[in-house]
């Protein structure tokens, strides 16, 4: 179970995002959107605890990730926006995906094989990451988000970059693992097409939480006009843009 | 009957090979170059503020003087660091300040001290059958040190500098790894440097991370080899025909460099 109670963070002097307070229970799979800048990267650097609140609480697992970094470290896996990866390292698909495994000592190629092979890119296991499409990068990301034994795994926009069949197709494996595994997901994503089949539970944020609930209830006109500012959607009907790098 | 001035040089040129070729890849990965500039400018500066000093007060060490004086240096390097400077900006202060004291204390340097003039030349330009024997055991103790240390810490300087976020989720501590790399990487310039000179060090970081670059993406061991054997083909063409061992290795790899580029 994962809570956040009236939190607010930023950076230096700046608040980013401000009185979150909610509440989900293990094992869930849940989306944020919202538009650029509202905040939901900093969201999951906070579960985290990378970026310190300024108030508020959170438990992850019962486990303050501010004070115990150790713990929060073993259950959580983390996929960053793929932005903040250097591409001048010429390091191989595979050295990539066994980055968690490495750190912590181990090393078992069997396991990064398998990761590969849930994203479709075990193709590439020898190729040089930096070498890859944009898309096929995304997936060894994804991959290596996997590879570890992990109870909650965050991913910040996972499907950018990724065709629309694949955005579906990696979705509904993200689904599978989740019910067949019992592992809780928290997925930051711009394209609220791909949610609509498996019914997610929806965080929409703007600096704030708009709202929240399952997808089938939350994507409404009333909502998403609130968190996306003045834009008009179609009735119920919802496909976000592309995103940007 | 084998020249021991020409074993000590061959040695201890293996070994600062193998450390530039080393800190040249890790330099190449992570774009850290600036630190490696930086740092030789540095090394100049504190050098001759050494031999000044010592020369000066009889009974300080030129070393220690030396010493302090880079750790002053990175001290600012840093700082500005950590103060938000960029990484150019850093570097262009740090070495204006090196380069002002260089000039300064180099012309007192060879002006008052007695061998004054060859001291300032050896600091620039190193002398790899200079070192005396005496403290060769030493230098190879300390290259193995600083090759080990690098080894051992190689993955998880190229995962930080990959992927710095993630390191500090999965780990922790990815700022004061950084510091340690920064810190690897002056001191093995000032190991490369003792024996090739501070300008020569600029070859001997910079050459072989490019020339294996240039061939494969993935080039630690091309660069390693190079580093090596240019090293080895300096020394033994210095001692026989008395070209600058500097020079020398600025020649090969420069022309191998130019010979790759008109390959391809
Ligand atoms: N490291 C940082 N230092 C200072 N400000 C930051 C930092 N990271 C993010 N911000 C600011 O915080 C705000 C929220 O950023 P955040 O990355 O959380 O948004 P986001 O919802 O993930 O946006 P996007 O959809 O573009 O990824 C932005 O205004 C951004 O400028
Ligand atoms: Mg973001």
């Amino acid at each position: 179970m994962i809570m956040m109670n009236h939190v607010s963070a930023g950076y230096g002097n700046r608040i980013v995002i401000e009185d979150i307070t909610i509440s989900l229970e293990h094992p869930f799979f849940a989306v944020i959107a919202g538009p650029n800048g509202a905040g939901k990267s900093t969201m999951l650097k906070v579960l985290l605890g990378i970026v310190k609140r300024k108030s508020g609480s959170v438990s992850v697992f019962g486990i303050d990730p501010e004070v115990d970094k150790k713990s929060i470290r073993r259950i959580v896996s983390y996929m960053p926006q793929s932005s903040t990866i250097n591409l001048d390292i010429p390091l191989r698909v595979k050295e990539v995906v066994a980055m968690p495994l490495r750190i912590m000592g181990e090393d078992d190629e069997s396991l990064v094989r398998e990761a590969l092979e849930i994203v479709g890119a075990e193709k590439y296991e020898n190729e040089i990451f930096s070498r890859l499409s944009g898309g096929l990068r995304q997936r060894v990301l994804l991959a290596r988000a996997l590879v570890k034994n992990a109870k909650l795994i965050l991913l910040d926009e996972p499907l950018s970059h990724i065709d629309s069949k694949g955005r579906g197709e990696i979705f509904s494996t993200l689904h599978r693992i989740h019910e067949e595994k019992g592992v809780s997901f928290l997925i930051v994503g711009h394209d609220l097409s791909v949610c609509a089949l498996y019914d997610p539970y929806l965080i929409l944020l703007n600096r704030r939480i708009v709202a929240h609930g399952r997808f089938s209830e939350i994507v409404k006109p009333k909502y998403l006009a609130e968190a996306y500012g003045s834009i008009l959607l179609g009735e119920g009907f919802v496909v976000m843009g592309e995103e940007h790098g | 009957m084998v020249d021991p001035l020409l074993v000590s040089g061959l040695l201890s040129a293996s070994l600062a090979s193998i450390v530039a070729g080393l800190v040249g890849v890790l330099i190449n990965y992570t774009k850290t170059q600036f630190l490696a500039i930086e740092s030789l400018h540095m090394i100049i500066a504190a050098s001759l503020v050494g031999g000044l000093v010592a020369w000066y007060y009889r009974a300080v060490p030129s070393e220690l003087v030396s010493l302090i004086t880079m750790a002053l240096f990175i001290f600012i390097a840093v700082l500005m660091l950590e103060k938000g400077f960029s990484q150019d900006t850093s570097m262009g202060f740090t070495i204006a300040v090196a380069s002002m004291i260089a000039s300064l204390f180099s012309y007192y340097v060879a002006l008052l001290t007695p061998g004054g003039v060859s001291y300032v030349y050896t600091v620039l330009f190193g002398n790899p059958f200079l070192i005396p024997l005496s403290s060769i055991v030493a230098y190879l103790l300390t290259g193995v040190l600083l090759v080990l240390v690098l080894l051992f810490l190689w993955r998880v300087f190229i995962y930080i500098a990959f992927d710095p976020e993630t390191f500090e989720i999965l780990r922790g501590g990815a700022r004061i790894y950084r510091w340690i790399l920064y810190m690897l990487i002056a001191f093995s310039a000032i190991y490369i440097t003792r024996l090739v000179g501070a300008i020569p060090a600029h070859i001997a970081l910079m050459m072989p991370g490019i020339i294996a670059s240039r061939v494969e993406q993935r080039s630690s061991y091309i660069a390693i080899t190079f580093s090596f054997l240019s090293s080895i083909t300096s020394i033994i063409i210095s001692y026989q025909v008395g070209i600058p061992y500097g020079a020398l290795l600025g020649i090969i790899s420069i022309s191998l460099y130019l010979l790759l580029l008109v390959r391809r």
